[in-house]
């Protein structure tokens, strides 16, 4: 009961949805940064497709449920229902593969039409360990996300190399926006949001079908 | 155990560690050492922590990813399973600690490192005791029995359970009244449920004080309260769920059903997840059984953890993980959600997503797999998956492991001929298919080319055609591929319409079955081609063969949910097939059975509408009823199960043609007797959408227009546009369906509203929409009907007609209307009376006069022998006495009881005068021979008569002799054994045989359209039923009727033909029909004139008066007579032709010579039948059943008993039918009823009941 009183302004349950072409190592980046967990074989399922990870910043307690989504491009109408009510994005693309950058563009553009600036972005360049074949230039990426407020960073998978920052820092500006939300709007959780949203993404679809 | 929590910065353990060994904590946290605390519980009593606790409790990892760990203090512990355990020491055992969870902090450089939060402190042992109590609290409530412990499982809690029952008691009651509310209303409802009822279990302090206790106590309760009342309340509330979301769940459904074929390859599911799919499976179709959300969450939690369960039992070497990212997740719901059949997904996903109120920590998660499920089930409503579906189907189609290498190997001909044949057939490469088909007789013109002659036998020719026989680079359409499949299947698949033509053409067999005893018309009906069902049943596909799992072609199209496609077999079921609405499957399902079960609202009413039993039960001994999911089809279910159904079922009286609606009860009890195929035929003609007529007519009734619109199908756009108006029995279309140049404005102008129904639809009392128009005494309607085609002279089964009812509701100016639209002023009811008649009796002389403006004839009598003149004088209408009178009547006439008009004026002397006056000086002719009595003939078949009369007996005998011969002859013989009602079986037969007309059709639109399905069908039958070129080609539409008179000859046939034809031609004018009669004549002897027949008649009856034992048919005959000249002077109509010769086979059983005349009349049918729709053939026939009844009563009434007496009899008929007898005092009351059911003498018209009943009065006067 303890957590719960003194809970208040501490404890934070945040969404974060996973946007990005295929093989851009979405699900590698996402179980690096939940492998240190302990590992234990009958508490979780095998599946990278959902995950949660509990972070305590500084005091400040943060749920973390990292929602993956398909990467098909088949699958792309059926991104609303997944980033809906989410706090935070993270796009990612391969830095190897031009077009996986286009992608993350394309999900930026709608991302920024649909939930506006309720949501954080953050964009990682993959696979930083083939920077011998990089074919997004750093300057114009990182341009890129500074353009549409994101952050963004290089990582790899492969080698662990900027993905506890990525959380850490995406965490951050949520916990940031949380507050200044809470601020402006005295009453506002992520329940209210789900009300309203509710209605929303089914028409967004219907509109997005056509579109 | 991922449950617990609890915030690590209150932990006094962890607080101790911070505040009082700094240097411990500095050191660890920047070289990123792992943290264990003690949970809250476990360390809140202890009094305080030494060094040795807290270096015990920090650990660091030897080495990066691996198990083993080395606290600060230099013990050695293991992290794994969950678990903390540190590692046996000589003193101590191994001692194992759950790991709670772990928290992830940074340090002071940003710098990550684990907290553990484990469940009591590593060096101690004395806790373990009390974790294991605690241990037993914070477990989630597993089951049913579990929530019910937590709840009321403490001393006093029975009297919270009380409480709580009855609050869901009382709310289970209220609930059936939240029935078609909205939604959200239903999830509030159950929200404040779920809310009064946490109030009433928190009330109990017990349950209270162990809430408050802890966060997941509190959670324990909330799940324990849901799964109570949930488990309570589910049944309703689910179904008012499913209902409120039943049509996005036939429309999931609808799309599920279309992709069952999907495999997880064309899913791109990886091969490493297939096998796991099966269990996964398993676990997933249980999920209705779960009744609360949480279990369904957790139904499909397990689902989850059963997919990426790692494959041990094989390779358990290699224990890897199966990663199971979205990408692989979301495929495999997707074809989980389709292969698990059950029929109402979105109704749990709403249900899981709105009516989970206990909201716990793991909720994050579970959220997570629903959006999964939602996203899948978009998906799959998108189309995407059948798209996806279809493009997989074409890939293991073409068998080609490698597609790109596809085309270049079968360009350069290599490849299996047969591969790139169906593959041209596939695309509907309608050249080349041709081009290959053709090749076998190409090359045989080929190589008989290079012979020395086509006979030579010699090496180099016999090794050339050897050459062409082995020939294995040709296809035939009876090339089948390795599923069976023929290229009919395969443009069926794909509905490639245009080749189905081409390849029937070229002997594709139409009912071929592949492996699965799929034929073309399953996998046409499977995947919803509507257009190629329709031309394969053209072809005479056969829609009763079952695939191997004993669906019926309309299963299939039920199961996928192809609306039009139901409607269009259901239709054709009308038409021509015998397709069994009701067959069932191997697992006893019928049609209605798997429409119910996928929600298809639409098709269930269709089905039942065309008498699909909804009570029939599977294998599972389940109805429709009981597999339905959406109330709404339960509804529609119940509805036509406690229904008072119509059924048209025939009576057993000896005239064939009766049918009787009887009103069937209780439908469930008992199973009908299986139909005869006759029976059957008959029974869907006069059940034409009977329930939706109703509905029309009570629009008509109502005068509200835009309904009528409604229920006919026409848009308001249409309205703008001038519709000729063109009375249907003019037209005759090529086939009902027929699209081409010609018919398709005549298709577009009578076509089928709202379920078949169009502006000539006919009720089991044969109104149309115009009579009820006309009935109601509605011109707009009337005036509208007319302009949008409806048949001015349609006959109700009583030959009662628009204008018949105008005049008797004397509505004149709809009258005028139906005269100006060409309404035929002669026409007789069923009692004989024309329009003239009833204005007549009715006095309206200004109907009189637009009548005979427009050529109605005054002197024409009814079945009484009352001319129009008899009844005016009867009803006292001076005016129109005067009126008749002055057109010049016939004021001498004498009607059946051998009165005058005069006489039966005597209540009013002044009508008398008038008429005296009228009265030339002979008295009426007497016929003294036969005991004729000509009555108002006209001059020149009076003549005709007294000509015949003159004829001396020598004619006569020749005349008979000519019968006589014609009578031995073969051609004839075999169709003097039908009786009665072997013509009535007959007419049957035709009317089939009508509807499988298309025979005939296709040869009339042969050149307009190649494409359309009737110039193929043509093509076909010359080509390749070779059987065909045996019948006449004249003959080839009276296939069906042919099938009865096998003994007659092609030139008999001919001959009906062209009688036929000239009857069509005709239509109306006398001369030709006694051109008609003449060709009759030639068609017995040859040689006679157009008069003989009527000899001929007379003949009959100077035979029969002779005879004795017949003299009681005496008076019938003189009218028949009589009829037959009014036949051969007035224009005839319809009825006017029909009825005489109708009448000739009264007396045919009795005279043997007349038996010859009554061979014919079965010709004239077949032009009647071949014109009108069949239930004027019904109405005729029943028709001529009750003239004969009617006929034969009378007559021996007259034989028997005085002529005074006769109204005694017709008094004593009354009686026997009181309901009869009140008809005039509420004529029109009888006629919206029309009781068909009902006895055949008070079948008798109720024109002729009035008439008979005014006559009675004076008569008795006199």
């Amino acid at each position: 009961m303890a957590g719960a009183s003194s809970g208040g302004g501490r404890n934070y349950s945040f969404k974060v949805v996973l946007l990005g072409e295929g093989c851009v190592g979405k699900t590698s980046l996402v179980l690096r940064y939940i492998e240190n967990k302990f590992n234990d074989k009958h508490l979780t399922t095998l599946q990278a497709s959902f995950l949660n990870k509990k972070l305590n910043i500084g005091g400040k307690r943060v749920n973390l449920s990292i929602w993956d989504t398909a990467g098909q491009e088949r699958f792309h109408a059926l991104g609303p229902i997944y980033y809906r009510d989410s706090n935070g994005a993270l796009l990612v693309y391969d830095i190897t593969d031009e077009d996986s950058f286009q992608k993350v563009k394309n999900w930026v553009k709608e991302l920024r039409r649909m939930l506006g600036n309720d949501i954080n972005l953050c964009i990682a360049g993959n696979k930083i360990d083939l920077e011998k074949e990089r074919h997004v230039s750093v300057a114009e990426a990182e341009a890129y996300a500074a353009s549409v407020g994101a952050q963004h960073f290089h990582t790899s998978a492969k080698l662990n190399k900027g993905i506890e920052e990525l959380f850490l820092d995406l965490s951050k500006a949520m916990i940031q926006r949380a507050g200044e939300d809470s601020q402006k709007n005295s009453k506002s959780n992520r329940k209210s949001v789900l009300v309203v949203d509710d209605d929303e993404p089914q028409q967004q679809s219907g509109g997005g079908c056509c579109g | 155990m991922d449950r617990y929590d609890e915030d690590i910065y209150d932990n006094p353990f962890f607080v101790t560690l911070t505040t009082k060994f700094t240097d411990v904590y500095e050191e660890a946290t920047s070289k990123r050492w792992t943290l264990c605390v003690p949970k809250y519980a476990s360390v809140v009593k202890e009094p305080s922590f030494s060094r040795e606790d807290i270096t015990e409790h920090v650990v660091l990892q030897l080495q990066d990813g691996g198990e083993e760990f080395k606290s600060f203090s230099n013990k050695k512990l293991t992290i794994s399973n969950g678990n903390v355990n540190v590692l046996p020491t000589d003193t101590e055992p191994t001692k194992t600690v759950p790991i709670l969870f772990e928290e992830i902090f940074y340090n002071n450089n940003n710098e990550s490192f684990r907290v553990l939060c484990i469940n009591c402190l590593l060096n101690r042992s004395g806790v373990e005791s009390g974790s294991d109590q605690k241990e037993k609290i914070t477990k989630r409530p597993a089951s049913f029995d579990d929530c019910k412990e937590i709840l009321f499982g403490h001393p006093g809690g029975k009297k919270t359970e009380d409480t709580l029952s009855r609050l869901l008691e009382s709310f289970s009651l209220s609930y059936t009244r939240l029935r078609g509310e909205s939604f959200r209303s239903l999830v509030d409802a159950a929200n404040a449920q779920f809310t009064k009822s946490m109030q009433t279990v928190l009330k109990d302090t017990n349950v209270r004080r162990s809430a408050q206790h802890s966060q997941s106590d509190m959670d324990n309760l909330k799940v324990a309260v849901e799964t109570y009342i949930m488990h309570a309340l589910h049944r309703h509330l689910f179904q008012t769920l499913t209902a409120c979301v039943s049509s996005a769940d036939s429309e999931v459904n609808k799309m599920v059903r279309n992709s069952t074929e999907v495999k997880p390859r064309d899913l791109g599911i990886r091969s490493e997840f297939v096998r796991n799919i099966v269990s996964a499976k398993k676990e997933l179709v249980r999920i209705n059984k779960f009744s609360t959300p949480m279990g369904r969450l957790s139904c499909l939690k397990r689902v989850v953890t059963n997919l990426s369960k790692p494959l041990s039992q094989n390779n358990g070497e290699t224990n890897d993980p199966l990663i199971m990212s979205t990408d692989d997740f979301l495929p495999i719901l997707i074809l989980l959600v389709v292969k698990s059949e059950i029929p109402n997904w979105t109704a749990n996903l709403m249900y899981m997503k709105y009516f989970h109120f206990s909201k716990t920590s793991e909720d994050d998660e579970y959220a997570f797999y629903l959006t999964t499920v939602e996203a899948a089930l978009q998906h799959i409503r998108s189309g995407c998956l059948k798209e996806e579906a279809i493009k997989a189907y074409r890939i293991t189609e073409s068998e080609f492991p490698d597609q790109k290498t596809v085309v270049g190997r079968q360009l350069s001909g290599g490849t299996s001929i047969v591969d790139k044949f169906f593959q041209y057939v596939q695309y509907g490469d309608e050249t080349a298919v041709t081009q290959m088909l053709r090749r076998p007789r190409d090359s045989q013109d080929q190589v008989s080319l290079k012979l020395c002659h086509p006979l030579c036998s010699c090496d180099k020719c016999a090794k050339l055609t050897a050459q062409h026989r082995t020939d294995v680079n040709l296809v035939t359409a009876y090339t089948r591929d390795d599923r069976g499949y023929t290229a009919l299947h395969i443009a069926s698949l794909n509905g490639q319409a245009h080749l189905i033509d081409l390849l029937i053409k070229n002997g594709a067999l139409v009912n071929a079955s592949d492996y699965l005893s799929y034929t073309p018309l399953h996998l046409a009906c499977q995947k919803g081609h509507q257009n190629i069902i329709l031309l394969l049943v053209h072809f005479n596909a056969d829609c009763t063969q079952t695939d191997g799992e004993g669906n019926t072609p309309l299963h299939l199209c039920v199961d996928s949910g192809h609306e039009d496609c139901v409607k269009a077999m259901v239709f054709l079921e009308q038409a021509k097939t015998k397709l069994d609405i009701n067959a069932q499957n191997v697992r006893g399902d019928t049609a209605i059975h798997l429409a119910a079960k996928w929600g298809y609202e639409n098709i269930v009413s269709i089905l039942l509408e065309n008498d699909a039993q909804p009570s029939l039960r599977n294998r599972k001994k389940q109805t429709p009823f009981n597999i339905a999911q959406s109330s709404k089809v339960q509804e529609l279910l119940k509805m036509a199960a406690s229904m008072p159904k119509l059924e048209v079922s025939r009576s057993k009286s000896k005239s064939m043609s009766e049918y009787a609606i009887v009103t069937k009860k209780d439908v469930a009890l008992e199973a009908p007797p299986p139909p005869t195929p006759i029976t059957h035929i008959v029974a869907s003609l006069d059940q034409v959408e009977n329930r939706q007529l109703e509905k029309l007519y009570n629009s008509i009734n109502d005068g509200d227009l835009p309904m009528v619109k409604f229920h006919l199908g026409w848009s308001d756009l249409e309205e703008d546009e001038d519709f000729e108006a063109s009375p249907m029995s003019s037209v005759e279309l090529c086939h009902p369906l027929c699209q081409c140049d010609k018919c398709r404005p005549i298709q577009k102008m009578s076509s089928s509203g709202r379920n078949g129904i169009n502006i000539n639809t006919r009720d089991a009392s044969g109104y149309t929409p115009l009579l009820r128009a006309v009935l109601c005494g509605n011109l707009e309607f009337v005036q509208l009907f007319l302009q949008r085609g409806a048949n001015v002279n349609c006959q109700t089964i009583k030959h009662i007609t628009p204008l018949h009812l105008a005049c008797f509701l004397g509505e004149n100016k709809i009258a005028k209307i139906l005269v100006k639209n060409g309404a035929q002023t002669d026409v007789r009811d069923q009692a004989g009376d024309t329009p003239v008649h009833i204005c007549c009796g009715k006095g309206n002389i200004a109907l009189l006069d637009l009548l005979v403006e427009n050529s109605a004839d005054v002197n024409l009598t009814n079945l009484r022998g009352n001319t129009p003149l008899h009844l005016a004088a009867v009803n006292e209408k001076l005016n129109v006495v005067k009126r008749l009178v002055s057109l010049g009547t016939n004021v001498t006439a004498v009607n059946m009881d051998n009165l005058t008009p005069v006489q039966l004026a005597v209540k009013n002397p002044e009508i008398q005068a008038i008429l005296a006056k009228c009265i030339p000086k002979q008295s009426p002719v007497k016929e003294d021979q036969s005991g004729l009595q000509i009555q108002n003939s006209p001059v020149s078949i009076h003549d005709l008569f007294s000509a015949f009369e003159a004829k001396d007996l020598s004619i006569l005998n020749t005349l008979n002799h000519a019968i006589r011969e014609f009578d031995a002859r073969t051609s004839l013989k075999t169709t003097t054994v039908r009786d009665a009602s072997e013509k009535a079986v007959t007419i049957l037969r035709q009317q089939h045989s009508i509807k499988k007309f298309d025979l005939r059709g296709l040869k009339h639109v042969q050149s307009l359209d190649k494409s359309d399905p009737l110039h193929i069908y043509r093509l076909s039958v010359s080509e390749m039923n070779p059987d065909s070129e045996n019948q006449d080609p004249q003959g080839a539409c009276y296939n069906g009727a042919d099938d009865e008179n096998h003994g007659v000859p092609d030139a008999c046939n001919k001959r009906v033909v062209g009688e036929n034809h000239c009857f069509e031609g005709a239509c109306g004018k006398r001369a030709e029909v006694e051109d008609v009669l003449g060709k009759k004549e030639t068609a017995l002897d040859g040689s006679s004139q157009v008069k003989n027949i009527s000899i001929q008649r007379k003949q009959e009856n100077s035979i029969l008066d002779t005879n004795e034992s017949v003299l009681e048919i005496t008076n019938e005959d003189v009218f028949d007579s009589c009829t037959e000249k009014e036949v051969l002077r007035g224009p005839p109509g319809h009825s006017a032709t029909r009825t005489p010769l109708e009448k000739l086979v009264t007396p045919a059983d009795k005279s043997p010579v007349v038996k010859d005349m009554s061979d014919l009349t079965p010709a004239v049918d077949n032009h009647e039948g071949n014109k009108q729709t069949n239930a004027v053939l019904m109405g005729l026939n029943s028709n001529s059943s009750v003239t004969q009844t009617t006929v034969s009563s009378s007559s021996v009434a007259q034989s028997t008993v005085p002529s005074s007496s006769v109204t005694q009899t017709t008094e004593s008929e009354q009686s026997q039918i009181p309901g009869e007898s009140e008809v005039n005092d509420s004529v029109s009351s009888c006629l919206i009823e029309e009781d068909v059911s009902s006895e055949p003498e008070s079948d008798g018209d109720i024109f002729e009941e009035m008439e008979k009943n005014k006559l009675k009065s004076p008569q008795l006067a006199s």
